[in-house]
């Protein structure tokens, strides 16, 4: 049932973000963007709360939900930072990798609805999911601002530029470390360990520690533009993080399995 | 970068691989890192010594070479990313041998990770005493973040020793003394279980000293009884067909340490949250 409808709401959601970007380029105004983003994110918002009451839970259980509320933050974020700092590039990728996600989605042999396992019903899972996807979103923008920084910094002002980077992963860290600490509370209550090794919380730890690696040279002085990249694997350790983990010798038995 | 920055990072990261080489040797020769040594109360000894020491150190030398290296981004930065080799070993090597000689197959309990752990604790207290108490956002989220982070890997680490887990598979009516350990064995336990209703999933914990608790289980909500915690891990039918039930026991004296930690953590996260919206494009770091 979701699986049919959920193109009505995507569709138009990609378009008024692609509309949004082509006028951000070739307007003037960015009036047009203010409504036009707004507006596609309206779609998912509107499909995700039509999921939630037809399930009757929240719909963060499966990978097509979790790449759903990825694109919707996203494209929220490259719009918040397009506001703060008129990055027009930045909103464009960002638009740009909500609607390849939401693609993925419309292929997808998945499904959008779930039965929750006994696990799955607790305070935390909201806040959990939630926090860990935005997380994913805000270090997605900046990986994105960081490959850009890469390629154009003798173009760019050096140093507005890696303090705007500065700034999302300080924002994605915090939100990793606030989502890692929901995660091991509940699982504490559910499986009596806080932590576990589990192959999910041990790849969340690398890819935390890849941004608290980056913090700390930062904080020491260092402005290299190599330190850049850092931030795109990162996000790639994160995507293994959230999808690959499955295809690791050591992810047999995985707690973390959806 | 300077060339005494340099060589200073070059020291550092040298200095890393001769400690993991220095734990890789111990652990071939002496086996995993013996967490037993750390049973209470010499882990409190041993945290106290940390802190006292290191306290006794800034107080005298706090402006000298050594203390100074101890708090270098270079020697921190070092720690962190053989933090992260290890972690990264441990997500790819199935962690499988709790008795792997090398260590790579339980990485957790190898003397390289825990020689790692050890000096991360003592750059983390000598960074803590260094850093001088600012009522800013960046002064407390740097502490909150430092000092807990402090806190989790003690509690998580020396606290490990303390800590107890048994599997139970309770059939109706039978009283239970003892649990499988993790270890293969089976061990007497100070509290006894009986499940009393089946269908309802109902149980009765009895402890020392007459305590008595009785209620229904469920998935997420574990029974406690002062360090003792019981979660419902799920329901099985022997082969003479009576049901059971499937349950974990944890004892974890710890676990108040631990969740102030992630507490104060949670804290710290959210202010260098907030941070980045405040934060001025400037650079403090001396290398």
């Amino acid at each position: 049932m979701e699986q049919s409808s959920y193109i009505w709401f995507a569709l138009p959601a990609i378009l008024l973000w692609i509309a949004a970007t082509v006028t951000v380029y070739t307007g003037k105004k960015r009036f047009p963007a203010d409504i036009l983003i707004p507006a596609g994110s309206l779609f998912l918002i509107l499909f995700i709360v039509h999921l939630w009451i037809e399930r009757g839970n929240a719909p963060l259980g499966t990978m097509e939900n979790t790449r759903l509320w990825f694109s919707l933050f996203i494209s929220l974020t490259g719009y918040a930072t397009f506001r703060l700092w008129r990055y027009k590039w930045l909103l464009a990728y960002s638009v740009l990798t909500g609607s390849v996600f939401l693609i993925i989605n419309l292929f997808s042999a998945g499904n959008n609805s779930m039965e929750m396992s006994p696990a799955l019903k607790s305070f935390w899972f909201i806040p959990h999911v939630t926090v860990y996807i935005f997380a994913y979103a805000i270090s997605g923008a900046s990986a994105i601002a960081a490959v850009a920084g890469i390629l154009h910094m003798k173009t760019r002002d050096e140093t507005l530029l890696f303090g705007q980077i500065d700034r999302l992963v300080y924002v994605g860290t915090g939100l990793l470390i606030t989502g890692m600490i929901m995660g091991a509370v509940w699982a504490k209550d559910a499986w009596g360990e806080y932590w576990s090794w589990d192959p999910k919380e041990t790849w969340a730890l690398i890819t935390l520690l890849t941004y608290l690696i980056y913090i700390h040279l930062r904080s020491s002085g260092f402005n290299n533009k190599w330190i850049l990249w850092l931030l795109p694997v990162a996000f790639l350790l994160l995507l293994f993080t959230w999808a690959g983990i499955n295809y690791l010798p050591a992810a047999g038995g995985s707690l973390h399995v959806y | 970068m300077k060339p005494e920055a340099y060589i200073k990072w070059k020291f550092n990261f040298l200095f890393v691989i001769a400690l993991l080489t220095v734990g890789f040797a111990l652990q071939l020769v002496v086996g995993n890192f013996g967490n037993f040594l750390l049973k209470t109360p010499y882990n409190l000894i041993a945290g106290a010594v940390i802190i006292f020491a290191i306290r006794i150190f800034h107080r005298f030398f706090g402006n000298g070479k050594i203390y100074g290296w101890l708090t270098s981004y270079s020697l921190n930065i070092s720690l962190l990313l053989a933090f992260t080799i290890m972690v990264l070993i441990s997500g790819v090597v199935p962690q499988d041998d709790p008795f792997s000689r090398s260590g790579l197959r339980q990485i957790v309990l190898s003397w390289p990770f825990a020689l790692t752990c050890i000096f991360i604790l003592l750059t983390l207290t000598a960074a803590i005493f260094k850093k001088r108490v600012k009522f800013t956002l960046d002064g407390i989220s740097f502490l909150l973040i430092h000092i807990s982070v402090w806190l989790i890997l003690f509690a998580t680490g020396a606290g490990s020793a303390d800590r107890k887990r048994y599997m139970l598979y309770a059939e109706e009516g039978k009283i239970i003394h003892a649990a499988h350990n993790y270890m293969g064995g089976t061990d007497y336990l100070p509290i006894t279980i009986q499940v009393i209703n089946m269908a309802e999933r109902r149980i009765c914990i009895s402890g020392e000293g007459g305590m008595e608790i009785t209620a229904v289980t469920e998935v997420n909500h574990p029974l406690k009884s002062g360090h003792w915690a019981i979660y419902l891990y799920g329901e099985g039918t022997g082969e003479d067909g009576k049901e059971y039930l499937i349950m974990k026991i944890v004892y974890d004296p710890w676990l108040t340490a631990v969740y102030a930690g992630f507490a104060m953590l949670a804290l710290g996260a959210i202010l260098f949250v907030f941070r980045a919206g405040v934060k001025k494009e400037e650079q403090h770091g001396t290398e």
